[in-house]
């Protein structure tokens, strides 16, 4: 055999050639009773959910009654669940909590001390000393 | 036979090798090299090049309509096992004409007009894929049996271990598969998978004889013969 | 620390109603299939139309489809066209052999594996036509293999439905919600205890590990790449090739291959001369020192290049001469089998089924033997 294949997976770019929302599905968590829901009853009563729900499309929204403080699940394709308490919380607060995090990639936030955060090799190349002219080169 | 090669230059001083080259003849010796006129002949006695006895099956063919340069119809010729892969060969053009190929095979048989009207997708009816007839057509022995009977591969460039075994032992069932693979990928490469889809249309299905009746015999036999 | 107690509690949950099925009688949740042998009847094998299978008796209602919340979400999320129905999309999903009458995906994954396998391999033989054979191939796996195609399905948001008749009963969860999730497993397996990190083998399954040199594909991985071709080949029967092509392009093709990571060489040098006697170069092969940090200093570096004539092929920088030597062969090589030719005007060449091609590349001459 004179050259041999290593097996290798494509790397995914999301944003190239098409996008795909990585946040696939929303539970909304309340209580019919308790006073910290307040804000969540208000935009299930209200229907700001239901619009919401309209103009996230590719998002799977569930809405789940039980006991206890509310809070807002996210479910991403990177198989992370994001699990955000909304108690207290005013309506408008709650929204802009969904808007939030509907939009994030579910990866862990991290942070990133260089300029470029890229998969392709740097355009520049690397310098290399023993390619300048002869006579200018470093002697040893 | 001596052979003079090789003027290297180097700096200012131009020296002058010459080298002297035995090319051998008769059986294989091992660190000497061949004779290529010996090497690039076939069994039957064609000998390698574009010639217009050689190209002459596949330009009839092929007719007006599909022409291809004479230099991709010989590498369409061509196997690997020529001449150990020193020539250019159809690997490559096969690669495209097999899934060219098999793409149309699938589209023929799904867009046929269908009486099942149950699981029948948008009346393309996906319940025939994977039987036995709908799978051989897509396969490259019904192909190399077409190419046998209309006379394609009289001349083709290849080698078997052992030529005088009969057409499918002796492998020369597979090359003539591979060839006509590499003569539909042919044309898709020099005109695009449109013309190359007419090609199969036009010669393959509609050929005498066709394609599909050729699959289907084929079929059938392994049927008798038990293998399906 | 919730969602471990929570599991744990679960996984009790389970054990417990495992023994509940045990003990009832198997009819009150399993439907007793009656086993047919799979059959597909027609008047003349040539009448592709007349092919009818008599087990998938019926596909799923679009009224029930549109139902399922996930499998609306799916369509959406996917930007599909509306003429792409919801129950073609759900049937893309099904797995199952042993279904209810409902039919499968495995036409639509030959299908789509058809459409994708064309599509891939024409891209890769019009941008690399050099490539040699077996790193073509594996570049096919990298594009459309199992993993990269289950890591397509898990991403565009695909949910398995794991969850038994029982579980789903207890959890009061519509019948139709399953109609929008990935359906692979039997219905005696989503009833086992799983156990984090141990997986139980088939016989089937370990039988299919030999075929597979030791390598294994689980079937969740299996499952998620036959839904993606299916998809895919949902498409082109409610749509058309050249949508279907398109679609090929912005989520296959667009992903990044790491070709040049690709290269296993044996014996570089070997072949490089193989290579030249194939091109049938003039000049013979030459290695050259081009420079040298000087051989006698504790970390010496040398860079050396491989010459036909007055024409340089690669050039590499090792610590010995051999390293330097065998890398420029290497270098030399890889120049020649990732070259990627460009159209007249400087564009990406068009590739056959593009409107308007015209044939500029070249078509691979094959490899070398050593």
């Amino acid at each position: 055999m004179p050259v041999k294949a290593i097996p290798k997976v494509s790397v995914a770019r999301n944003g190239l050639g098409s996008y795909i929302v990585p946040c696939h599905k929303i539970r909304v968590n309340y209580c019919n009773w308790g006073g910290s829901s307040k804000g969540v009853r208000e935009i299930l009563k209200s229907g700001e959910l239901n619009q919401l729900g309209l103009t996230k499309k590719s998002i799977f929204f569930e809405v789940v009654k039980r006991q206890g403080h509310p809070s807002v699940e996210f479910y991403y394709n990177n198989d992370s669940v994001k699990d955000i308490p909304v108690k207290n919380m005013e309506a408008s607060d709650v929204l802009k909590k969904i808007n939030q995090f509907s939009q994030a990639s579910g990866a862990e936030l991290f942070k990133w001390n260089h300029k470029v955060l890229s998969t392709n090799e740097s355009v520049r190349g690397i310098w290399s000393p023993m390619h300048v002219a002869k006579n200018d080169r470093h002697k040893i | 036979m001596f052979k003079q090669v090789n003027h290297i230059q180097r700096g200012l001083c131009q020296t002058t090798f010459s080298r002297s080259i035995y090319l051998h003849s008769g059986k294989r010796v091992r660190g000497l090299k061949r004779n290529p006129e010996e090497i690039f002949k076939t069994e039957s006695g064609s000998v390698y090049g574009t010639t217009e006895e050689n190209l002459q099956p596949l330009k009839t063919f092929l007719g007006s309509s599909y022409p291809i340069s004479d230099n991709l119809l010989l590498q369409v010729l061509t196997h690997k096992s020529f001449g150990n892969g020193i020539k250019p060969y159809n690997e490559k053009l096969a690669a495209l004409g097999s899934k060219l190929y098999n793409l149309y095979c699938l589209k023929h048989i799904t867009n046929k007009p269908t009486t099942n009207t149950e699981t029948a997708i948008n009346g393309k009816n996906l319940d025939s894929i994977g039987m036995p007839l709908p799978r051989a057509l897509g396969e490259r022995e019904p192909l190399a049996i077409f190419a046998q009977v209309n006379k394609l591969n009289t001349v083709m460039f290849w080698k078997s271990y052992n030529h005088n075994l009969s057409f499918a032992q002796s492998g020369e069932l597979k090359v003539s598969g591979q060839m006509m693979f590499a003569l539909i990928g042919a044309i898709g490469f020099s005109h695009g998978k449109t013309a190359a889809e007419n090609f199969i249309e036009e010669k393959l299905i509609e050929g005498t004889p066709s394609i599909e009746n050729i699959a289907n015999e084929f079929v059938e036999q392994n049927i008798r013969r038990g293998d399906i | 620390m919730l969602r471990l107690s929570s599991r744990a509690g679960a996984r009790a949950c389970a054990n417990f109603r495992s023994s509940i099925v045990k003990n009832l009688s198997s009819s009150l949740y399993f439907s007793s299939s009656s086993i047919t042998k799979h059959k597909t009847t027609y008047d003349n094998p040539l009448e592709y139309g007349t092919y009818k299978s008599n087990i998938y008796t019926h596909r799923l209602p679009e009224s029930t489809a549109e139902q399922s919340p996930e499998l609306v979400a799916l369509h959406a999320r996917l930007d599909l066209p509306k003429a792409y129905s919801l129950s073609t999309l759900s049937q893309a999903l099904n797995m199952e052999t042993k279904s209810e009458g409902l039919a499968n995906n495995f036409g639509l994954n030959t299908l789509g594996k058809s459409l994708l396998s064309y599509y891939v391999a024409e891209y890769l033989l019009i941008k690399y036509p050099r490539l040699p054979m077996p790193i073509h191939n594996q570049a096919i796996d990298a594009y459309m293999g199992v993993e990269p195609l289950s890591s397509i399905g898990k991403s565009w948001g695909i949910q398995p439905d794991t969850n038994s008749k029982l579980e789903k009963y207890l959890a009061q969860e519509p019948f139709f919600m399953k109609y929008g999730k990935l359906r692979y497993l039997e219905e005696t397996s989503k009833e086992e205890v799983k156990e984090d990190g141990v997986i139980e083998l088939t016989g089937d399954e370990i039988s299919q590990i030999e075929q597979n040199h030791g390598r294994y594909t689980p079937s969740e991985q299996d499952a998620y790449a036959a839904s993606v071709r299916s998809i895919i080949g949902g498409l082109y029967t409610h749509t058309d090739e050249l949508t279907t092509k398109q679609f090929i392009k912005n989520h296959i093709l667009s992903r990044k291959l790491p070709i040049e990571q690709m290269f296993q060489f044996q014996q570089p040098m070997r072949e490089l001369v193989r290579l030249g006697d194939k091109l049938g170069f003039k000049d013979p092969l030459e290695v050259r020192l081009i420079a040298e940090t000087g051989r006698l200093s504790s970390h010496a570096i040398f860079v050396t290049g491989v010459f036909v004539g007055t024409e340089k092929l690669g050039e590499g920088v090792g610590s010995s001469l051999a390293e330097s030597k065998t890398r420029a062969a290497v270098n030399a090589l890889m120049g020649y089998y990732l070259y990627s030719p460009i159209s007249s005007d400087g564009e990406e060449l068009k590739v056959p089924s593009d409107e308007g091609y015209k044939f500029e590349g070249i078509v691979g001459l094959g490899d070398v033997a050593i």
